[in-house]
């Protein structure tokens, strides 16, 4: 059976809810529907391009490209183990043989670059012939354990092997290898291994940890750590990423669910300002893991495991709010959404004064610019710059991708507050003022008393009230007069923009939580009641305000950020480095530099 | 048959004193050398053009030509790299060269050097010739203490120094790429090319890579010249060559010949004919790599690069193995199969699965326990492995086991449990054997 592993679009979030368990993994024997891949960077047209015909469709590619993005250009993706866009180019897996008009012998295409001109041949049975003969040998000492084994739907070898095997049952003598072996965030299966090498170069590369090598000669080959120690490094988890068969899977999804019963969203990882592309996946509501999301301009292929398991503590909700609250008699009883709104309207409406506003970096751009509506409309002032992380927003914790600064739209909460000018926090003043009585009403968003800090205990105990906004309960809510229940950003829509700039959008993943609703729509709810502006009716269309009214975001629209995100004005970057250390000899990219 | 002893008259002359800094320069030795340093680059390069020198270590690929590769105004440093990692079953010839004439493979390296404007170089030696190397360690210390190496060569202004490195035991860090891999530190798994090394080789410099034999030609071809070396051998197979020569002949050894002996006149001139009782099955002119011949195939081979192609195989790096009729195929395969399965870098999947999936059943067949299917799968699995591989490991392994069916199937036959259809086997090879080399 084959399935149709094209894009479906996802019209309940708005999302390419994307069926794909691998990127771009996909072999199609001749004649078989061919797969509709995003372009790759390398196939947008350049004036210096080559014209190469692919199975008889000609594409222009920059020179210095290999057959392989001539290929994915051309909409076909090769079958491949070893081949990675962002590791150096072993060319030792052998699966992505095709012919080269006037060339004798089969060439491995990721590794051969493109002539002007140059014709190339996928879907002859020389090439699936060989391609067959490979994936034999390759099942020569693999275990047949795909019933037990938690790669099964985003395997390379079961994938292709469904597509060309030979399905000749032979009487074989395997090698014995180590199994299961536990390297702390990673399990190692070294018999599923087919020797593709990406891991030894993925250590060696991109985080410089070098925790794999490849032990023996010939068929006795293996992967290893050095004395079979666990990782250490903070990217463990892409190893089970790059892995393409369940030689190293992940301890912290290892199990949970078979990975085609999971729906995929496009998403960024909240964890840091680097703002790493995700997939989000969750099946029946669920949220079970992050996957990292190509992106050139952000985080390549990668991302970090503190990121990657946040996603644990966003699918839990023990400490969620799961209605609006009101304080009746001194304890918080919950309310309606509507009495809610017009119980913050009155409030401000009454206060008269100017009101406090301590907004946070979690917060979506759109979110902070209906909150910025609102101050205006309301009077008062806001900041979000509690804690110092802001100034250190584009510092690198381990040269790869973790950044000290851990909230996702610090740099978007700077410039759509407006704030960004200003050196320094205007937090300890706003909350002084609010514990001289100076000020009245205070609204904290999210932020707990620890963060706060002393300044913050005075300022609850002397407002007239205060409210809070966020997803989960904290000991701000024991001083809080309401408490407005937000989603989290995988429950609904957004943008944030990461430490240089880059706006970025998150798709809908799982159902609202109970109540709660995204925090752009309750400020705008409260605005609308006070300044009789419509709320907005989506996020895209808070986002087009934002655009209209903050110059650096004008000219944006979530149509021009897309899912590769776009930047600021005033922000743009001609090239980002490639991320990692890079730094071994003789190391080559698959693209030229 | 009067052959010129280009490469080993020296060794023959003063047997016990060849390899000191002595007798070489008492018979001619360094004269090459300094005529090179007096000699534009470019033009020692078409000396050894014009010589038709053919690379000794199986590609046979022109050294003058592979020289001329190194970019000119490159800003890296050059380098020059002896390949001296003999390690194909049935070849021994760099070792009589390291033992018996050091000083010739060093002056080759010198003038090859010279021709590249490189001014350090190595030579890689085997691990498991701990011996030769250090008779070649022996004549570098010679020529250093001379002042022949190291700053200032032979009196003139021109540096470079001599390394003697010793590999640890992987027959395919005789492969160039792999050599220079394991050169600079890691394993030795052959490099992708392109690049060639001539153009990104050692530390990603360009490099000559040579085989101890082809450089140590060198020297004489300088003092002699171009056209005198390109006198001996054939129209396209230059010069002369040794082989050594194994089996169960009455004189095995070295021998140097011209390029175009025959092959029968050979053995029984040089290796002195079969021992007494042994009938000959077979011969692997090349080393273990190349495909065994038949005798009606011998019969008249002439053993050059051309004539050994006509008859299916190739001069690859001399290895002369003769098989004696008191062998069994079967046993040969086997051996060689777990050589090649031992010896796989374990790099691209073909030859790391292929290699060792052969050997197991070859050895089904040997142990009594093989079917027919055994044979159709070695002969589908070496088509698999050739040609679809990195380096040409798999086609070493591939080309001898199709071509030891395709000559012996009733070998192979006698120990296959239920017996063997001889013409569907047949059938079977004429389906794979398109890999073996042939002359197009």
């Amino acid at each position: 059976m084959r399935r149709n592993v094209g894009a479906e679009k996802n019209t309940a979030t708005g999302g390419t809810r994307d069926r794909e368990a691998v990127d771009l993994a996909v072999i199609l024997p001749p004649g078989s529907l061919r797969k509709a891949v995003e372009p790759h960077p390398a196939a947008e047209p350049v004036t210096d391009a080559l014209s190469v015909t692919v199975d008889g469709v000609e594409v222009r590619v920059p020179a210095g490209s290999t057959i392989f993005q001539a290929a994915e250009a051309a909409g076909y993706t090769p079958p491949h183990f070893c081949y990675h866009r962002d590791l150096s180019v072993p060319a030792n897996c052998r699966m992505c043989l095709c012919e080269v008009e006037g060339q004798g012998k089969l060439q491995t295409s990721c590794s051969i670059s493109v002539a002007d001109g140059m014709v190339v041949k996928f879907d002859t049975p020389r090439v699936v012939e060989a391609v067959e003969g490979v994936l034999e040998f390759e099942f020569k000492n693999h275990p047949l354990d795909c019933p037990v084994c938690d790669q099964v739907g985003e395997c390379y070898l079961q994938r292709y092997y469904l597509e060309v095997g030979k399905y000749e049952p032979l009487p074989m003598n395997r090698i014995r290898k180590l199994k299961v072996v536990d390297l702390g965030p990673i399990t190692m299966d070294a018999e599923r291994c087919v020797l593709c090498s990406r891991c030894v170069r993925f250590g060696e590369e991109v985080t410089g940890s070098a925790d794999f090598v490849i032990a023996n000669r010939s068929d006795h080959s293996e992967i290893k750590t050095f004395d079979d120690r666990p990782i250490e490094t903070d990217y463990a988890l892409n190893y089970a990423d790059i892995c393409p068969v369940g030689a190293l899977t992940s301890n912290d999804f290892r199990f949970r669910k078979r990975v085609y019963y999971l729906h995929t969203v496009k998403s960024i990882c909240p964890g840091c300002s680097t703002g790493c592309n995700v997939y989000a996946e969750q099946s029946e509501d669920a949220l079970y893991r992050y996957r990292p999301r190509y992106n050139d301009n952000v985080n390549d292929s990668w991302m970090c495991d503190p990121g990657r398991t946040s996603s644990n503590a966003l699918a839990d909700t023990t400490d969620r709010i799961v209605a609006p609250m009101a304080r009746v008699n001194g304890a918080l009883v919950e309310v309606e959404w509507d009495a809610a709104i017009a119980q913050a309207t009155d409030a401000i409406k009454r206060t008269g004064g100017e009101i406090a506003v301590i907004a946070h970096p979690d917060l979506s751009n759109e979110d902070l610019h209906q909150l910025r509506a609102l101050v205006s409309h309301a009077g008062g002032r806001i900041d979000f710059r509690v804690a110092d992380s802001w100034q250190q927003i584009d510092e690198l914790v381990d040269n790869v991708l973790i950044r000290r600064d851990p909230y996702p739209n610090t740099r978007g909460a700077l410039e759509v507050l407006g704030v960004a000018d200003s050196a320094q926090s205007s937090v300890p003043t706003i909350l002084a003022d609010v514990a001289a009585g100076k000020t009245r009403g205070l609204v904290v968003c999210g932020w707990d008393l620890g963060a706060l800090g002393e300044p913050g205990r005075e300022a609850v105990k002397t407002a007239d009230w205060v409210w809070f906004v966020g997803p989960r309960r904290v000991d701000t809510l024991d001083h809080a007069d309401l408490v407005l229940p937000t989603a989290v950003h995988v429950e609904r829509e957004g943008t944030f923009t990461n430490h240089a700039g880059r706006v970025q959008r998150f798709w809908q993943s799982v159902s609202l939580y109970a109540e709660s609703r995204p925090a752009w729509r309750v400020f705008g709810d409260i605005d609308a009641a006070l300044s009789g502006n419509a709320t907005p009716r989506t996020a895209l269309e808070a986002f087009d305000r934002l655009a209209a009214e903050v110059a650096s975001f004008s000219g944006l629209s979530y149509a021009a950020v897309g899912d590769q995100g776009s930047w600021l004005r005033g922000w743009e970057k001609e090239t980002m480095p490639p991320v990692g250390i890079h730094a071994m000899p003789g190391v080559r990219r698959p693209s030229p530099e | 048959m009067s052959a010129p002893k280009i490469l080993m008259q020296r060794g023959l002359d003063h047997p016990g004193k060849s390899h000191t800094l002595e007798t070489y320069e008492a018979t001619g030795g360094y004269r090459a050398v300094r005529k090179a340093l007096d000699m534009d680059p470019l033009a020692i390069q078409q000396e050894v053009k014009t010589s038709g020198l053919r690379g000794r270590g199986g590609a046979g690929f022109p050294a003058g030509m592979k020289w001329g590769f190194t970019p000119r105004d490159s800003e890296k440093p050059k380098y020059v790299v002896c390949n001296s990692d003999e390690s194909e079953p049935g070849t021994f010839k760099d070792r009589w060269l390291l033992e018996n004439d050091p000083h010739t493979v060093i002056e080759g390296i010198m003038i090859a050097a010279i021709a590249i404007d490189c001014h350090l170089a190595f030579n890689y030696v085997r691990g498991e010739y701990s011996y030769q190397g250090q008779c070649f360690q022996k004549a570098v210390d010679e020529a250093y203490a001379k002042g022949y190496l190291g700053k200032g060569i032979l009196g003139s202004d021109y540096d470079l120094d001599l390394v003697v490195h010793y590999g640890a035991g992987a027959y395919i860090a005789g492969e160039e790429t792999g050599l220079l891999e394991s050169l600079e530190g890691r394993k030795a798994m052959p490099r992708n090319k392109p690049p060639f090394p001539a153009v990104e080789g050692l530390f990603w410099c360009p490099t000559v890579i040579n085989n101890t034999e082809t450089l140590a030609a060198v020297p004489w071809i300088i003092e002699n010249g171009g056209d005198a070396y390109a006198q001996y051998g054939t129209e396209k197979s230059k010069g002369t060559k040794m082989w050594s020569c194994s089996g169960p002949i009455n004189t095995p050894g070295v021998y140097e010949v011209e390029f175009g002996v025959e092959m029968m006149g050979f053995v029984e001139e040089y290796c002195g004919g079969l021992m007494e009782g042994v009938g000959l099955k077979g011969i692997v002119p090349g080393g273990s790599s190349v495909p065994v011949m038949k005798p009606e195939q011998c019969q008249g081979a002439r053993m050059d690069y051309e004539g050994l192609l006509e008859r299916g195989s190739l001069v690859g790096s001399g290895g002369f193995i003769v098989i004696g009729d008191n062998v069994s195929a079967v046993d040969c395969l086997l051996n060689l199969a777990h050589f090649y399965a031992h010896e796989s870098c374990g790099q691209c999947t073909p030859c790391r699965e292929g290699c060792g999936w052969i050997e197991q059943l070859v050895g089904e067949i040997r142990n009594g326990n093989g079917r027919q299917a055994n044979l159709t799968k070695v002969l589908e699995l070496a088509d698999a492995m050739a040609g679809k591989t990195i380096c040409a490991l798999a086609d070493a392994m591939a080309w001898p086991a199709v071509a030891f069916i395709k000559n012996y199937p009733e070998d192979f036959a006698k120990l296959c449990a239920g017996g063997v259809d001889l013409e569907a086997l047949g059938e079977a090879v004429s389906r794979h054997d398109h890999i073996l080399p042939r002359a197009s």
